[in-house]
């Protein structure tokens, strides 16, 4: 502070004209394309240094702190007696005695420093994925991709949350009767006699479950059902899929949803849903749909992603073309849709007066791609979905992009069902309830509770503490599925396996065999399944001849295709198209809410998951919290824009015809003006912390009319509350878009310059000019780095015939037979921007969670971040996600002004940091480029000795896990939770500097055993923990130095560029950018 | 005349003072040797384990270097490989190294292990093996080879034999040739003839302490003559100003007021600085140290001694760590492990270690008592406390006679030992952590054993000779460079072929980037 105050003292005085920041467009006007960051950038090009005042304002807090502190000459040579004696007394003591404790018997197949990998697949509420679990000494660390699944290799974010869900307070230890711990034995007497009673006083019994994907669970639901007839088993999704399955059922006959592939279809048409985050199956999708972006000069058989929504999304961010509507108005433009394809073909129309010319030619794009394309609506409404069944069936997709045979498994729930069990037991003719995993008290709100009181007996299968295990009498605890066997058929013709990685850490007992029990069967669940499978699925599938061998290996591989059982089903029932006319009915309304999911949250159930509240929103760039998306221009109108400077929102009352919903208002460009969008999943109580409990729940909101779940409204009322409201938004962190470079002979803040980041073109220039888009300064790149790189290093340097060879043979000093060089190559047409790869980050690398507060103060500690620009119009911009962590630059800037060279390059080309040298001078950070490198402001993993002296300075930091919260501590210093920490990665103490290192320890553990099995190094042996969670392979990791590697291959490739590297840091991770599939008809 | 001496620089005033000068030298000189004694005696401190620095240097060449190594089976190679060994030495040698390494772990010439002690096997099968139409040396040939064969073809020595030993399986030798046997069975039936002159270890260990006594005595020496410096110093400084004191007398010129040698600016001004400066550095040094413990040797919970089991057994160090050669981690051998021999192998009364074997037997579950040499106790868990006391105190009391067993003293002791044992019972023996590297450092054996052939002693010392396992290197960071700097590299790899093409024959382990950050710290 003072430094600046006494710059602009010299400026007054001096009365120097400061050079004025240019505008953007004047910025721009040397550029192909604006990109920018968030509104404010967009307004206002001096944010930038505003938004770095902002940072001062905290640093002014941290002062005031401090300065109550009167620090003497007298107390500093008091305190250096006192450390000098401190120390030497700590160097007297006796050493502590350390054990090394063996195994009492050797563990088979199990050395201790030796990962072991396991196939399993997660499932919980609807979800599913199969991963590989790697194990050290018996416990689960880290999920990666199994690419042999049904999954592709991708890992979806809340299944790599559910790992840290196992080392949890949260979980509860042992079965409970009225909250009192009790033994097994007589908790299954007290559940058998309970239900005895039920089924003689001749009341119902209500199964309560999420959808159930386990047909061994399922099966053993229907054991229960046999021993007591009495109960029924009803199945709910929080996040309602019932009118789709409806509409399933009646076209079809059955309900279920017929299973999509995307990387089949060469026009993908998405209305309202975000099928690459939330919707289905998100995870298998994203594999699919990028396996058709990848383009090269060979392929360029791209296909063409529109999506028609309301709020953006992440399906809507990745699209090629996306058109913004009113929620309301996702109906007209389905059925706006179905007219104009059903006039072209001849069919039977219905009465609209919706006509949107952008809608219309869509619908010409899918007549133009009939057969080979697909049409997907987010809706719940059954209507709306019989019309894109209709739709689909009149482009002839049925039996190419949709499947006819096989149909998903993991949405069940029936909403009729669900009401009809209101009445029931408001009526009083349901005596008790069994409820799984899933929350109604949470997610079902008032209707629930009401009826609830009416219950004699509730028992809960739940392996956590929520808001409906806590109110349940019986709580049977279920184990975590990492802790059990299980099984999962996502689709009608794939059986996954699930098998247990460690051994129940509490007292519980997986779901399925506390059913069994009270059933009065006593077979382990292992044998359960077994039967199960022995009997029902080994006829169904061809690849294993003998039990034993189907067995063994669909638990090696994870999962088995089955053969379908379904027969075809190829004529649609033919509905009455009058029904569907309501949807053509406009609305009035000017202002309309869209309730959505975000992908980390999803329905709530990981809301107090510390890696999914930290992983901000890919859309929104927020993390701890919910919020009202809003139109810009709207918000600006209303005088609602937040106070960027400060990091603080002004909180709105929302009002709906069901409700209200208080929360922060944040601008988000893409929103149609007058709609706004707010997600699930937030608001829970009776968390561990207080943080898990920010934003507030929508359930209460969610229209259930016509017996389905609706998920937009009317908005009656936006009612202002209260300004100040600190919101974690990581969106202007760390901006590397313009910077101030230094200063000149005039002033300390100088020329502004704005750099190109991401680079990007369309499919038709690709195809004429594979160099489109890469352009440095106005030059190809090529061109420029002939340029650059002889200009520095003379004419040797370049050689027109292997350009790339040289480059990074010559300017990075080191050939093919010198060693190793590592480098990423970084797809930005393959990242859908989902944030897998932060939370494997989080994992593999310890990097701690900071919690709400420390992120808004912009401490937040990811290594690897996934930025978010926006181009174009400001109504409805196109989004670029770009994947940004070190660079490892081979002229690193970071490297020249650490004053204890704790940060320096190594041979193999990594930027190191050595943390144990790290004095935290922070000089590196400032001066990189990339803003990749992130202090480490307090011990978060309790890795200094005294953890108690954190919060010393007043800065109480909640998540260093040094204060004990209820059920114990959140932070790393817990036990419990050390348990997921990877051994081969030290805990960084407080005060260092800490980045991505790009795995090393992955690297040298792959040059071991490539000595000690005396072999060199294959390509893609190695696989950075990002690139694991990557099922689409946007990353790549590898050896540049091997010109046969894949790295050195898109190295070599006309799209890839280093980002900034006109300041020649030489960065070792290369960028290839993003095709959009622009032109229309470009289908080839 | 005060103006002069104002106006000269320091230098030229001292050289006008020849006795000023020769007193501040002499100081310095002292203090140079009194500083320079210390140093001498931390660095003895830091490697008084014998041959600490020799080996340092020549970690991958440890086996040959003779003298000062202290692998006892290496000292006899060197040995008879220098006395050009006759052919008989030879065989004998080759079979004591095929022995060793095939089956040391359940046989012994001479007594019996896991499986029978093999002196004079061949005569044996030669006398009783003749079956079918093959001799019985040609049975025994196969036997080795294919042991399973054998046993199925129905030979009845081989499969009295089997039974006799518990059905415990033999491992197969498929590749062993005819005259690897030939060797192998040499050795067996000769296998003291050119024992090991245990006295060889102690003469060589004996060398490395004469070097170490000369040290200290050196540095005592050192010291005593820098007191005396110091002392004489001090003497003559008195003396010089007593004269000085006479002459003014004499001269009738006015006498400064006497100035005490504790009150002497001139003392202070050197005498600050320096204590300043050796503090300084004798608080970095100490500083460097915290965290470091070489020479640790905690007590253990089971007396296991490296001397007997190492040294004189000759049992490879893998074959109980076996998580060196392909783990980061060279683990702590389960109690399952040593029961691979101690199933057989009991102490006896001599040997003083019938309590320790006994608690590997309660640490595994296992009832010493049992018919058939003991079992394993079916349910461990729901063993009563008196039962098992009773159990180990029986097998305990095997070492006294009865009369022995009535005397109070050795009640108290035998309780003492049925205590300890107990303790152990049906759990992980708690071994004592010698060698902890901070967290921050990430070390790999299989790195060093495996792919850099780093014997363990090059790290570990003379485990061979420990009865109670210390540390032996100081575990510094420099301690660990220094070897980067020096080894020299295996390039007889694929992997360095494929990888690296421009590396020197001398390449070591720095030339591949063995002395960078992040090869140890991430």
């Amino acid at each position: 502070m003072k430094l600046l105050s006494r710059i602009s003292e010299a400026r007054s005085a001096k009365n120097v004209t400061i050079k004025k920041f240019k505008t953007m467009s004047e910025l721009n006007s040397n550029m192909n394309k604006k990109y920018w960051g968030s509104i404010h950038e967009l307004r206002d090009a001096t944010y930038t240094e505003k938004y770095e005042d902002g940072d001062l304002e905290y640093l002014k807090e941290v002062r005031e702190v401090i300065s109550k502190e009167k620090t003497g000459r007298r107390d500093f040579l008091k305190m250096l007696g006192f450390s000098v004696g401190a120390a030497t007394v700590a160097a007297a003591c006796k050493r502590p005695i350390r054990k090394s404790i063996p195994y009492q018997t050797t563990q088979d197949g199990l050395v201790p420093g030796i990962p072991n990998y396991y196939a399993s697949a997660y499932t919980a509420n609807g979800d599913f994925n199969s991963v590989k679990v790697k194990c050290r000494e018996g416990r689960p660390i880290l999920l990666e991709g199994l690419s042999s699944g049904y999954s592709r290799g991708d890992v979806h974010l809340r299944a790599l949350g559910s790992l840290i869900n196992l080392y949890d307070h949260a979980r509860i230890k042992s079965p409970k009767i009225d909250g009192k711990d009790i033994s097994w034995e007589k908790l299954d007497t007290s559940v058998i006699a309970n239900l005895k009673k039920a089924d003689s006083d001749g009341k119902e019994v209500v199964l309560l479950t999420g959808t159930e994907i386990s047909p061994s669970v399922s099966k053993a639901y229907k054991v229960l059902q046999e021993a007591y007839p009495n109960i029924e088993h009803i199945q709910y999704d929080p996040i309602s899929y019932s009118g789709i399955l409806d509409a399933h059922k009646e076209m079809f006959g059955k309900r279920s949803i017929r299973e999509i592939y995307f990387d089949r279809a060469d026009l993908i048409v998405s209305v309202g849903a975000d099928f690459l985050g939330s919707w289905i199956s998100p995870t298998r999708f994203s594999t699919e749909y990028v396996s058709r972006r990848k383009v090269s000069k060979e392929n360029t058989n791209m296909n063409r992603h529109i999506q028609v929504e309301s709020v953006p999304s992440l399906a809507g961010s990745n699209a090629d073309l996306r058109i913004p509507l009113m929620p309301s108005e996702e109906h007209l433009a389905l059925v706006q849709i179905y007219n104009h394809i059903a006039e072209k073909l001849g069919e039977e129309t219905v009465h609209v007066s919706f006509d949107d010319s952008r809608i219309a030619s869509v619908a010409e794009e899918l007549l133009a791609c009939q057969g080979n394309s697909v049409l997907i609506s987010g809706s719940n409404d059954k209507d709306a979905q019989i019309l894109v069944i209709l739709i689909n069936t009149m482009l002839g997709n049925y039996g190419n992009t949709i499947s006819n045979f096989v149909t998903y498994n993991l949405k069940q729930g029936d909403d009729n069902a669900l009401n009809d069990m209101f009445l029931r037991m408001a009526n009083g003719e349901i005596s008790g309830i069994i409820i799984d995993d899933s929350n109604p008290f949470y997610n079902l709100g008032d209707d629930f509770e009401k009826a609830f009181s009416n219950l004699n007996f509730s028992i809960s299968l739940s392996s956590r503490f929520n808001e409906t295990s806590r109110r349940c009498t019986y709580i049977a605890p279920d184990n975590h599925w990492l802790e059990s066997w299980g099984d999962a058929m996502p689709t009608t013709n794939y059986l996954a396996s699930c098998q247990p990685c460690i051994a129940p850490l509490f007292d519980t007992r997986q779901r399925l065999e506390s059913v069994l029990r009270w059933s009065g069967q006593s077979l382990s669940a292992y044998d359960f399944i077994r039967k199960v499978w022995f009997s029902e699925y080994f006829q169904q599938q061809s690849t294993y001849s003998t039990t034993g061998s189907f067995w063994d290996s669909t638990i090696h591989d994870g999962g088995v295709e089955l053969k379908n059982l379904d027969s075809e089903v190829k004529t649609v029932k033919t509905s009455n198209i009058n029904s569907v006319q309501r949807l053509a009915e406009t609305s009035t309304s000017k202002m309309e809410v869209r309730f959505y999911e975000k992908p980390q949250i999803g329905d709530g159930h990981y809301c107090d998951n510390p890696w999914m509240q930290e992983l901000a929103d890919p859309i929104t760039r927020i993390s701890w919290d919910n919020y009202i998306v809003a139109n810009p221009k709207w918000v600006e109108e209303n005088n609602l824009l937040d106070n960027f400077k400060a990091r603080t929102y002004q909180r709105v009352m929302l009002k709906t015809n069901k409700g209200t919903v208080t929360l922060p208002i944040v601008a988000l460009p893409g929103t149609p003006y007058g709609s706004f969008g707010i997600c699930f999943g937030y608001g829970r109580k009776h968390t561990l912390h207080s943080d898990y409990e920010r934003g507030a729940s929508i359930y209460h909101l969610t229209n259930r009319e016509g017996n389905s779940m609706k998920f937009t409204d009317e908005v009656n009322e936006v009612k202002w509350v209260e300004d100040g409201y600190k919101v974690a938004i990581i969106q202007q962190h760390h901006g590397l878009t313009h910077k101030t470079l230094g200063s000149d002979d005039e002033s300390m803040f100088v020329t502004e310059q704005t750099r190109q980041v991401v680079k990007e073109t369309t499919l038709a220039e690709y195809k004429e000019d594979p160099w489109s888009g890469n352009t440095i300064a106005g030059q190809r790149r090529d061109k420029w780095l002939k340029h650059h790189l002889t200009s520095l290093y003379g004419e040797t340097a370049w050689d027109d015939d292997k350009p790339f060879e040289y480059y990074y043979g010559g300017a990075h000093a080191k050939k093919q037979g010198d060693g190793h060089h590592w480098g990423l190559a970084i797809d930005l047409n393959a990242c859908t921007g989902c944030g897998a790869c932060v939370v494997a980050c989080h994992a593999e690398n310890n990097v701690p969670i900071v919690g709400q507060e420390e992120v808004h103060r912009g401490h937040e500690m990811n290594w690897v971040r996934i930025d978010k620009y926006h181009t174009g119009d400001e109504d409805n911009p196109d989004v670029v996600f770009q994947l940004m962590m070190c660079q490892h630059c081979d002229n690193a800037p970071c490297e020249n002004v650490c004053p204890v060279a704790a940060t320096n390059h190594s041979s193999e080309g990594l930027n190191q940091m050595t943390y144990n040298r790290c004095i935290g001078t922070r000089y590196c950070a400032n001066n990189c480029p990339y803003k990749v490198r992130r202090f480490n402001w307090f011990d978060y993993q309790g890795a200094d000795s005294f953890s108690d002296r954190e919060g010393f300075w007043g800065l109480d930091n909640d998540f260093d896990g040094a204060r004990s919260h209820e059920g114990g501590q959140l932070g790393m210093h817990d036990p419990l939770r050390r348990m997921v920490l990877n051994p081969d990665v030290t805990i960084r103490s407080r005060g260092v500097i800490e980045k991505c290192s790009l795995c090393v320890q992955r690297i040298q553990l792959a040059k071991l055993e490539a000595k000690i099995e005396k072999r060199g190094l294959d390509d893609e042996t190695i696989r950075t923990a990002c690139q694991t969670a990557c099922g689409a392979d946007a990353i790549v990791f590898g050896d540049t130095n091997n010109q046969q590697s894949e790295v050195f291959k898109k190295w070599s490739d006309e799209r890839a560029f280093g980002v900034i590297e006109e300041i020649h840091t030489l960065p070792s991770v290369q960028y290839l950018t993003k095709v959009r599939n622009k032109t229309k008809k470009s289908q080839t | 005349m005060t103006n002069q001496i104002q106006n000269k620089t320091l230098v030229t005033r001292f050289m006008q003072r020849p006795k000023q000068l020769f007193l501040l030298v002499s100081l310095f000189i002292s203090v140079a040797f009194v500083h320079s004694a210390i140093a001498q005696e931390e660095e003895f401190d830091a490697s008084n384990m014998p041959s600490g620095e020799v080996d340092l240097d020549s970690a991958a060449a440890l086996d040959n270097s003779g003298s000062l190594t202290l692998d006892s089976s290496a000292v006899e190679s060197e040995e008879t490989a220098e006395a050009a060994p006759s052919g008989e030495e030879a065989l004998w040698n080759q079979g004591k190294v095929l022995f060793q390494g095939k089956c040391a772990s359940c046989h012994h010439p001479l007594r019996d292990g896991t499986g029978p002690a093999l002196s004079g096997v061949r005569q044996r099968w030669i006398d009783e093996g003749d079956f079918k139409d093959k001799s019985g040396e040609e049975w025994l040939y196969e036997w080795i080879r294919n042991n399973k064969s054998v046993l199925d073809a129905g030979h009845p020595y081989a499969n009295n034999l089997y039974k006799e030993w518990g059905e415990a399986n033999m491992n197969l030798f498929a590749g062993l040739k005819d005259d690897e046997i030939d060797a192998l069975l040499y050795y067996v039936d000769n296998s003291s003839q050119f024992a090991p002159a245990a006295a060889v270890t102690e003469v060589s260990a004996g060398d490395g302490e004469v070097g170490g006594i000369g040290k200290e005595f050196l540095s005592k020496y050192l010291l005593f003559i820098g007191v005396g410096l110091l002392l004489l110093v001090l003497i003559l400084a008195r003396v010089q100003a007593v004269l000085k004191r006479i002459e003014l007398q004499k001269t009738g010129q006015p006498i400064p007021p006497y100035v005490p040698i504790w009150k002497s600016k001139r003392i202070y001004a050197v005498l600050v600085p320096l204590l300043l400066f050796v503090g300084a550095k004798a608080l970095m040094e100490s500083a460097i140290g915290v965290g470091r413990q070489q020479a640790y040797q905690p007590d253990q919970p089971i007396s296991y001694s490296h001397a007997l089991h190492a040294g004189q057994l000759n049992i490879e160090c893998q074959y109980c760590h076996s998580g060196a050669s392909k783990s980061k981690h060279s683990n702590i051998p389960s109690a399952d492990v040593c029961m691979n021999c101690h199933m057989q192998v009991n102490a006896n009364s001599e040997d003083g270690g019938r309590s320790e074997i006994a608690k590997i037997y309660a640490s595994v579950g296992w009832d010493p008592n049992a018919i058939g040499g003991g079992s394993y106790i079916a349910y461990p868990e729901s063993m009563e406390a008196g039962d098992l006391d009773s159990m180990y105190r029986t097998y305990l009391s095997q070492d006294y006679s009865e009369e022995e067993l009535m005397d109070e003293a050795i009640q108290a002791t035998l309780t003492e030992d049925v205590e300890a044992v107990i303790a152990m019972y049906n759990s992980p023996i708690p071994w004592v952590r010698i060698h902890n590297l901070p967290d921050h450092v990430y070390f790999n054996h299989a790195q060093h054993v495996t792919a850099g052939n780093v014997e363990c002693q090059s790290c570990h010392g003379p485990i061979q000779e420990m009865e109670v396992v210390y540390q032996w290197s100081p575990l510094s960071m420099g301690w660990c460079i220094n070897c980067h700097r020096n080894s020299e590299i295996d390039q007889n790899n694929p992997y360095y072929e494929q990888h690296y093409h421009n590396l020197s024959d001398e390449a070591t382990v720095e030339d591949i980037g063995g002395t960078e950050c992040q090869k140890c710290h991430y």
